[in-house]
Formats: C-alpha cells, sequence, structure tokens
C-alpha cells in the first residue's frame, strides 16, 4: 500500500510539471514558475514526509492489497498523454490584444494593488505555521 | 478606522510571538479583552459617526479597501461578542500556561480574518480571508488532540477545501463575465448582462460553496461533528462567530448588495432555508449529547436567517438580521451552560444531568431564558426576529413558507423542553460531583441571559437603529 | 458579450478542467486513507488553477489572474501543511490512517 501511496504522490508532482508547461503555453510565465517551485517541489516534499510519517511496516498484507486496488489510479498516465496532446496539438486561437505579459505588472498587482490579499496571505502562513508546531509537539 | 481592526490583531500577535513576550508575560489575555471591548463599544456607541468615510485608509501607501456599513457595524458587534464570551470562557477553563498561548494564538488570526470578512469589498479577498478563518478553525477545533476533534477536524477541512474551490471557480467564472472581481465590478456585469449562462453557473457555483460552509443541510455533515468535538470556547466561537460570519454573512452581504433579489435567487433560498428549519429541528429531537442537540438547533436557527433572506422584503431581511445576532447571544448563553454542565457531571451526555437544578440553579435557570429566546417566546429577543421572519414571509404572498416557519417554532420548542424537563424535573439519580461553582461562569451567564431579555424588551430601539438601515440598503 | 473564438476554446480546455476536477471528487470519493483524500484535493485544485489561467488569457488581464494564481497556491500550501499535520497526528494516536477504521464519530 505504501508504494502505490507514493506513486500517487509522485504522480501529483508531475501533474504540475505538466500544467506548468501548459501555463506556459498561455502566457502566464509567473504563475507557471510558481507552481513549479511550489507545488512540484514543495508539496510533494510534504506528501512524501508525511507517508513515511504514517506507514506501517506491514509485509505481509502488501501482496493482498496490490490485487485488490489494481487500476484504481489508472488515469494519471491517461491523463499526462491527454495533456501532452493538448500542448503539442492544439492550436489556441490568437487574440487581438498583443498579450505580452509584462513581469512588472504582475509584481505591481501582488506588492501594491492587492494589500489586503498581503496581509492574508501573512495571517495564514502564520496559522499554518503555529497550528503546525502545535499539533506535533508531544507532551 | 476600518483598517485598525485588521490591523490591530496581527501586531498583537507579532508582539505576542516574539522575544518582547517575556517581558509581557501575561498581558496576552488582557490586550485581546481590551481589542474586543473597543470593536464592540465601537459598534454600538460610535458607528452613527463614522460610516461611510469613503476612502477608508490608514496612510497613503497602505491601500486596504475595506468599507463598514451597517450591515457591517451589526456583524462586527457580532464577531467581537461571541470573542468575548469565548475568551473569558478560555480564560477560565484552560488552566495551563502553554495550551492557553496556543489557544490565543489561532484565536486571534480567527478574529483578524472574520473582521476582515465583514469589512472587505471584492470577491477574491473574500476567499482570502475565509481560508484564513477556516485555517485557524482546523487547528482550534484539534487544540486537544483526542480521537473525536481530530477527526471532526479532518471531515471540516475536507469539505470546507470542497467549499472554497467551488468558491474559486465561481470567482473565474465572474472575471471572464464582469471583468473584474471587486463587489462594484460584478454588480455592473449582473445588471449590464444578467441573464447569461455563464453568469448563472458562476452564481450557482458560488452559492453551493456559501452554503456549504454555513452547514445548511444538504451540506451539513461536519457541522455537529466539529462543535462537540472541540472543546468548549472553540464551540462557542464557531457557533457564535465562524460559521456565521463565514457562510451566512457573505450569503447576505453578496445576495442584499451584489446580486440583488431574483426569483431563481429567492427561490433556493427559500427552498434551503425551509429544508434547514425543518431537518435541524428533526434531527435535534433524536440527539442524547447536549453539544450535539444544541449544532444540530444551529442548523435550524440559521435556515431561519436564510428564509428571512428569501423573502425578499425589507421586512423579512430586518428579521433576517436581527435573528442573526439574537442566535449569537442565545447560543453561546446555552454553550456556556453547557461548559459548567460538564464541569459538574463530567460529560456532555444529557442523560447525566436529570436533576441537576438543585445543585445548579443559576446555570439552570439563565438555560431558561436560551431556551424561551431560542424557541421564540415573549418578551425575549428570539420572538420578534422570529415574528418579523414570518411577516416578511407573509407579505411576499408566500405563505406555504411562513406555515413551515411556524411548524418548525413548534418542533423547537419540542426539543428545548426535553432537555428542560430533564435538567428541572429528572429527579436524583446521578451522583454530582461536589464542585465549586465557578463565579466568572456565573456572571458570563447572567450576563448573556439578560442581555438577550433586554434586546427583546427594547426592539424598536434596535430595530430602528441598527437593523433597518442595514435593511434599507437593498433598496435601489 | 464573449465571442465565439472564445467558447470554442472554452469547449476544449473547458472539458479537460471539469475532467480533472470530476478525477478528484472520484479520488476523494473512493478512498479509504486519509493522505489520498488530500491528494484528491490537491488535483481539484489544479483544475482550479488551470481555469483561472485560462480565463486570463481568455480576457486579456492575464496579469491580474497570476496575482491571484500566485495567492492561490500560498494558501494551498498553508492548508496542506495543516491538513498533513492533523493526518499525522491522527496516525500517532491511532496507529492507523484507514478511514474504515476510524468510525468513532456517529450520526
Amino acid at each position: 500500500m505504501t508504494t502505490r501511496l507514493l506513486r500517487s504522490a509522485v504522480g501529483l508532482g508531475i501533474t504540475s510539471a505538466v500544467l506548468t508547461l501548459l501555463m506556459f503555453r498561455f502566457k502566464a510565465p509567473l504563475a507557471a514558475v510558481f507552481e513549479l517551485s511550489v507545488c512540484s517541489g514543495l508539496i510533494s516534499v510534504v506528501f512524501i514526509s508525511t507517508i513515511s510519517l504514517t506507514q506501517r511496516v506491514d509485509r505481509a498484507r502488501l501482496a493482498v492489497r496490490r490485487k485488490e486496488r489494481f487500476g484504481k489510479f489508472w488515469y494519471l498516465p491517461i491523463l499526462l498523454i491527454i495533456a501532452t496532446i493538448f500542448l503539442l496539438g492544439i492550436e489556441l486561437p490568437a487574440f487581438n490584444l498583443a498579450l505580452k505579459t509584462n513581469i512588472s505588472e504582475v509584481r505591481d498587482i501582488i506588492w501594491n494593488v492587492r494589500h489586503l490579499d498581503l496581509l492574508g496571505q501573512m495571517a495564514i502562513l502564520l496559522a499554518a505555521t503555529l497550528g503546525v508546531a502545535m499539533l506535533f509537539k508531544q507532551k | 478606522m476600518a483598517g485598525w481592526l485588521v490591523l490591530i490583531p496581527f501586531i498583537i500577535l507579532v508582539l505576542m510571538n516574539s522575544p518582547v513576550r517575556r517581558i509581557i508575560k501575561h498581558a496576552y489575555f488582557g490586550l485581546l479583552l481590551v481589542f474586543l471591548s473597543w470593536q464592540l463599544g465601537f459598534t454600538i456607541f460610535g458607528s452613527q459617526r463614522s460610516l461611510n468615510l469613503g476612502n477608508n485608509s490608514l496612510a497613503p501607501w497602505l491601500k486596504f479597501q475595506l468599507n463598514i456599513d451597517s450591515l457591517s457595524v451589526i456583524v462586527l458587534a457580532v464577531i467581537s461578542l461571541a470573542g468575548l464570551v469565548s475568551l473569558i470562557l478560555a480564560q477560565v477553563l484552560i488552566k495551563e500556561n502553554r495550551p492557553r498561548q496556543h489557544f490565543l494564538n489561532l484565536f486571534t488570526i480567527a478574529i483578524l480574518g472574520m473582521n476582515a470578512v465583514t469589512m472587505l469589498e471584492d470577491v477574491f479577498s473574500l476567499y482570502v480571508f475565509l481560508e484564513v478563518t477556516a485555517v485557524s478553525s482546523f487547528v482550534l477545533i484539534a487544540l486537544q488532540k483526542n480521537r473525536d476533534c481530530l477527526e471532526a477536524s479532518f471531515k471540516y477541512l475536507v469539505m470546507s477545501s470542497v467549499a472554497t474551490l467551488l468558491l474559486l471557480s465561481g470567482v473565474a467564472l465572474f472575471i471572464l463575465t464582469c471583468s473584474g472581481t471587486s463587489f462594484a465590478a460584478i454588480s455592473e456585469g449582473m445588471a449590464f448582462a444578467g441573464t447569461s449562462p455563464w453568469i448563472k453557473v458562476a452564481l450557482g457555483l458560488f452559492t453551493c460553496g456559501l452554503l456549504i460552509k454555513s452547514g445548511m443541510i444538504p451540506f451539513h455533515a461536519w457541522v455537529p461533528d466539529a462543535y462537540a468535538a472541540a472543546s468548549d470556547p472553540v464551540s462557542v466561537l464557531l457557533a457564535g462567530a465562524v460559521t456565521k460570519v463565514a457562510g451566512l454573512y457573505a450569503i447576505l452581504r453578496l445576495v442584499i448588495f451584489v446580486w440583488g433579489f431574483s426569483p431563481v435567487i429567492e427561490q433556493t433560498l427559500l427552498f434551503v432555508g425551509a429544508l434547514s428549519v425543518v431537518g435541524g429541528a428533526l434531527l435535534a429531537l433524536a440527539q442524547k449529547d447536549f453539544k450535539r442537540m444544541l449544532a444540530y438547533s444551529s442548523i435550524s436557527q440559521l435556515g431561519y436567517v436564510l428564509l428571512g433572506l428569501g423573502s425578499g422584503t425589507m421586512v423579512g431581511v430586518a428579521g433576517a438580521i436581527f435573528h442573526f445576532f439574537n442566535h449569537t447571544v442565545f447560543k453561546s448563553l446555552l454553550f456556556v451552560n453547557a461548559a459548567s454542565f460538564k464541569q459538574h457531571t463530567g460529560s456532555d451526555d444529557m442523560e447525566k444531568l436529570k436533576g441537576v437544578s438543585s445543585v445548579m440553579p443559576c446555570s439552570s435557570i439563565t438555560s431558561l431564558a436560551g431556551f424561551f429566546s431560542g424557541a421564540g417566546i415573549p418578551p425575549f429577543a428570539g420572538f420578534w426576529s422570529k415574528l418579523l421572519v414570518i411577516l416578511g414571509l407573509w407579505e411576499a404572498s408566500r405563505q406555504g413558507y411562513a406555515v413551515i416557519a411556524i411548524l418548525a417554532g413548534l418542533l423547537t420548542m419540542g426539543y428545548f423542553l426535553n432537555l428542560e424537563r430533564k435538567i428541572f424535573l429528572g429527579g436524583e439519580s446521578v451522583e454530582f460531583k461536589k464542585h465549586k461553582v465557578n463565579n466568572t461562569i456565573v456572571w458570563l451567564e447572567v450576563t448573556l441571559a439578560l442581555l438577550t431579555l433586554l434586546c427583546g424588551l427594547f426592539y424598536p430601539y434596535l430595530l430602528e437603529h441598527f437593523m433597518l438601515p442595514a435593511a434599507a440598503s437593498m433598496l435601489p | 458579450m464573449i465571442e465565439q473564438s472564445v467558447i470554442n476554446l472554452f469547449g476544449i480546455f473547458g472539458i479537460f478542467v471539469i475532467l480533472v476536477f470530476l478525477v478528484g471528487i472520484y479520488c476523494l470519493l473512493v478512498t479509504f486513507n486519509l493522505v489520498r483524500a488530500i491528494i484528491g484535493i490537491e488535483i481539484m485544485t489544479k483544475a482550479i488553477t488551470l481555469l483561472l489561467v485560462l480565463v486570463g488569457y481568455v480576457t486579456g488581464n492575464s496579469a491580474f489572474t497570476q496575482a491571484l494564481v500566485i495567492t492561490l497556491i500560498v494558501i494551498e500550501v498553508a492548508v496542506i501543511a495543516v491538513a498533513g499535520g492533523i493526518v499525522i497526528s491522527i496516525f500517532r494516536i491511532h496507529g492507523t490512517i484507514d478511514t474504515r477504521k476510524l468510525r468513532n464519530l456517529k450520526g
């Protein structure tokens, strides 16, 4: 069961990478880079550490479980193939807006226009940090 | 002014977690108490002067798009009231220093999130601060780390995340059709092209997300577990503030100010409201655990708010907002009673409460006050708010729903009578622990009971100054 | 108000987005394992991220939607971290993360 879970987590990382390529195609480079570094990197690390901290060393049942669960996660490779077809095949209709994403424009929006979202992000990161520290503390 | 309500909790949080805290070690509780009292005082006394100040900015370089208007004032009062009760209860019940520090940290973040939800003007910022409130609630529920609360917290996490994702797809479709996420842009877009299928799908997804977050039937699966498994101060905060501000206030704000009252919206709200009122009451009748019964009762009472909103008339909406406020008062009172009963009998089971009125007279009498207000018995405040909702439904010629509301009132009386019968007439069947009644809890209960009585006696004043101005903004 | 080419584009990628979302819901509903439930939520979030970028491309203000996507990713990290913490705490107490064995709360 554990190897299946690990494969799911790695599959999630690969899905994030494919999504990054799709976002590059849609002319959203900053979001694509963020998604690659955070989702494909950080979240995969969080998942793999969670899985390794919650595994049971139980060899006898692994073979039976493998037969039971066969085919439950067959969709991930198929999704990859579909995504690749989209990347290479479909012609994106050219919208008449000359779409050159200005990196400084995105930076301007995040840091200068939407201050309230910044406060929210700081608050939620503090909440998550304090929460995880509290949850992991053992008496 | 609006910016301070959001910045001060943040400053308190940072201050109390930095090395400065060794100097002002026991000031956390005092600082939060002062801040919440200031917020309550501002909403009651200062609101008449400083509404709609235009550009609520603290400094030229700090652009918070926050706005306080008549509806926000009532909800800020609700948040500060529930926060004060929860804070005082935590000060009494959580005795060790470490758990209290954890609780106060996350409590501050929850208050920050809810204050910001009340005052903002942008749909994406609504998502951000709903998540802030939700994450702090997940950790608050899981604070005691026993079996029940971790399971309840995880269930809440999964359902809240699904609700958030539905909300976000609604936001994405709003960007597509209305080219912007602020409330002004969306209402303009809806006035311009209100019948295109994109907007209908966006509205539907958004409403589903918000209904899951507010715990209406059929999306109520997380509510009883979360309220019952959490510790008592957290239950007070959840029932009195988080569920209402995160879910119901967002629906109120969006329907009144942004979307307007179209027949489809009204029909949906009425249907979900009626389902919640009847379903919550029926499920509450079958419960054996005090806090689970209170959770189902909350679902039922919040259904009244949706019914009042769906009626579409000013009387109904004013009744809905008044019931929003009243529910905080009497539900917090009942949860404080649950906490004091638990200290005496050791568990939440209602069977163990038989005859407890001889040992704890104060808690029993104040639970009567909560019961009268909740079931809608004059002259307590709950009667007037429910009456206004039913009048609003009658005026909008939805007599069927009005009859359902009246019948559900009878069901409410049913399950509350069950509780009171056990408390008063049960006879001494269980050995009670000899426990000295805590004075702070007694004062808290008496204050809340008096508050709900006073709100009922002086309801014309409240209606004229607070509720009707809020409901009047629905007129174009 | 929205031209035909937009609807064509949406027709193809919209079906893709809905497909990924349904896969995420299937994963969430079918699993007996708490960690898989979190993976299901993550897959659904990917679908919504793609939807946001798509909408940004179509309407032209991709800078705005990129800012929204970045905020979304930050918040998702916080939620996943807390979810992982809760799962590890459940494992420490029970010794299992199988939901069939965790049916403690009823109703």
